[in-house]
Formats: structure tokens, C-alpha cells, sequence
């Protein structure tokens, strides 16, 4: 069962960008929020250090997609019927944990 | 030949750099010989894109070798070749993405790449070479840098950054320069610094890598690197990789 009283995030990602020989570090956090509804949206952070945390206000207005929960299987889509159709499909470990071989997401209740 | 023996030659191209266009219309006219050895240049036959590049040698300390009036070479410190002028064409030394870099003979060659990417090269190594200048440059390269973007980045304004590479892009555009890229834009995380929710078909080939920059998700502005900025601006303004060249063509 996905749980929509948090988010789920997956592991920051450290980046390291340049312009005109100027290094620029940091990381970046993607957090999803299921709905009942069958909505879920993405919202993304940057920080300088590994630490975020998201509130409910970050996803007001925050990119939208499907998704869909069949067995412990997780499916997710955005920009459905577009040519840039994004689709992930995940296998839920736990309703605080879904994964596949690139990512896993961890579940996390509101903190506000 | 090494540096030593060209030291004359090496002036007589200095001082053809800031001499007028049409003076030296006539001094071409007139012919500006040196003898190196069995070899004798005509340095007003020089192009001035290869001037420039010699120019930029020059003043870097690197060496040159003449091979004969019409092949040239450039050598760093310790001897490794690192551009040649052959007929007036000056090629640039670069073991990544696209090999070595010609630039075109008479308008300007912009390069647009990742700064430094392990085993990926970049523009670092063009500015390594100290063979460019930063805007305009005909037969000779073009690569960003600007002390003002070291600024600003110091004081943590990326956008103020942006708008200055911006600029210095469309200027290029507006002169009609040759753009180049020197870092595989088909290798996401070239052009992303996060991939998360970009379909791997993006990167298919360049056309749909235009595509979707010029259709990007409001949220995944902020991933694109500066190469990513730089590759969907040209985008918006119709500018398509040419695999077969490397180069941006409307």
C-alpha cells in the first residue's frame, strides 16, 4: 500500500556543473507525493549538503503524473500521451519503500 | 626548427597582427620573406586566424616548428604537439569527444562543451592551450571566459552567471560562427545534472534531444548544466547538431 501522509524521497545526488572554468557543486533531491486520487506529483530540491526536507506547501503547484498500484508493483507516468511520456515502474519492499534497479525512494511522514 | 630558430619569424607575424587590413593588403603585395634554414616564408601569406593562433602561441611560450611555409606546428613545453597550421588551417590537438578540432578559415569556431569531465575532456583543455580568444576570432577559436562570471559565481549568482554566457552565445550566433560541440551532447549527464524523470529516448539522437529541451518540464530547468543551458537555447533557435561535423546548423 503506497502511503500518502508523506513523501517518498530517493537519495540525493551530488552534481558537479562548471561555467567559464567556475566549478559549481551541489545536490539534488526528488521527492514524490501520492495522492488518494491517483495523482502523483514530483517536486525538487537543491541544497549543498545532503540533508532537505520537503513540506506539503512544496507541492502545491509541483509537476503532475499517474499512477497506478497493482500488487507491489508501482507504476508511474507523466506527461501521459505525450511524445515525452516518462514511465517508472517500481516494486514496493514495504509502504515505506519502493525500488528498481536505478532507484529506490524511502518514505518519509511530514516533518512541519 | 624549434623556437629558437624562429624567433624572427615569430616577430615578423607579431607585428603583422596589429598592422591594418588594408596595409597589409599592400605588404601582401610586397611580400614579407624569411629564410629559416633551406625554408623561406612569406608571412603575409599567413591567414589571420593563423596570425591570431600564433599570436596566442607566442605569448603562452610554446614552441613552434616549421615544417615548411606551409606546415606549421605548435608544441607545449615539453614537446607534445598541440595545434598545427597546414595551408593556413589551424587544427587543434583534442583526444575527446569529435577529435581534434578544425577551425573554419575565415569565420569564427565557438566551442560549447562540459568544462572538465574525467576522461571526457572539455573546454578546460582548449583553455589549456591558450590558443583562443573569447568573442570574436575569424580562423581561429572562440571559448568562454570572463572574469565577470567568476564574480558573480563567487557571489552565488548563477542566473547573473547564465545571462553573461547567454550573451556571449548570441553573440556568436548574431556573427554566424561555426559552433562546435566538444562534449557528447547525446550523453545525459552532459546535459543534465539530475536525470530523474527524462525518457532515455531523448538522447537518441540530437533531433530529439532539441525536441524535448524546447518542450522541458518547468521543474527540470534547473538540472540542465550550463552545456544544457547553452544546447537548448540554440535549440529554441532552431540550431540542430550535425552529427557527422559536430557542429550547430539551422
Amino acid at each position: 500500500m503506497i502511503r500518502t501522509d508523506g513523501f517518498y524521497l530517493k537519495p540525493a545526488n551530488k552534481y558537479t556543473d562548471a561555467i567559464a572554468g567556475n566549478t559549481v557543486e551541489g545536490f539534488i533531491h526528488w521527492a514524490y507525493l501520492f495522492l488518494d486520487d491517483g495523482v502523483i506529483k514530483r517536486c525538487r530540491k537543491e541544497t549543498s549538503n545532503k540533508d532537505v526536507n520537503f513540506i506539503k506547501e512544496d507541492f502545491k503547484g509541483a509537476y503532475s503524473g499517474e499512477y497506478g498500484l497493482t500488487g507491489d508493483v508501482l507504476k508511474i507516468v507523466f506527461d501521459k500521451g505525450s511524445k515525452w511520456e516518462y514511465k517508472e515502474s517500481f516494486v514496493m519492499k514495504s509502504n515505506k519503500k519502493f525500488t528498481n534497479d536505478d532507484q529506490t525512494f524511502i518514505f518519509h511522514e511530514w516533518n512541519e | 626548427m624549434h623556437a629558437r630558430d624562429v624567433a624572427g619569424w615569430e616577430r615578423a607575424l607579431a607585428i603583422l597582427d596589429i598592422i591594418p587590413s588594408a596595409a597589409l593588403y599592400k605588404l601582401s603585395k610586397l611580400k614579407v620573406l624569411i629564410k629559416i634554414g633551406n625554408t623561406t616564408i612569406d608571412v603575409a601569406k599567413y591567414a589571420r586566424g593563423a596570425r591570431s593562433v600564433i599570436g596566442s602561441a607566442s605569448r603562452a611560450g610554446w614552441q613552434f616548428v616549421v615544417n615548411s611555409a606551409t606546415d606549421n606546428r605548435i608544441l607545449d613545453n615539453v614537446g607534445t604537439e598541440i595545434a598545427k597550421i597546414i595551408n593556413n588551417v589551424v587544427t587543434l590537438k583534442y583526444a575527446y569527444f569529435g577529435g581534434d578540432i578544425v577551425a573554419h578559415q575565415s569565420k569564427t569556431t565557438t566551442l560549447l562543451g562540459r568544462f572538465d569531465v574525467p576522461n571526457q575532456g572539455g573546454t578546460s583543455k582548449i583553455i589549456e592551450t591558450d590558443l583562443y580568444k573569447v568573442g570574436a576570432n575569424p580562423g581561429g577559436f572562440n571559448v568562454l571566459k570572463d572574469s565577470r562570471i567568476d564574480d558573480l559565481i563567487n557571489a552565488g549568482d548563477i542566473e547573473g552567471a547564465w545571462a553573461l554566457n547567454k550573451d556571449w552565445l548570441e553573440s556568436a550566433a548574431k556573427r554566424g560562427d561555426v559552433i562546435k560541440v566538444v562534449s557528447d551532447p547525446l550523453t545525459g549527464t552532459n546535459v543534465f545534472r539530475d536525470l530523474t524523470g527524462v525518457p532515455s529516448s531523448v538522447f537518441d539522437n540530437p533531433s530529439n534531444l532539441a525536441d524535448y529541451l524546447k518542450n522541458l518540464p518547468a521543474d527540470k530547468v534547473d538540472d540542465l548544466t550550463f552545456y544544457g543551458r547553452e544546447i537548448k537555447w540554440l535549440s529554441e533557435k532552431n540550431y540542430l547538431i550535425n552529427p557527422s561535423d559536430y557542429n550547430f546548423a539551422k
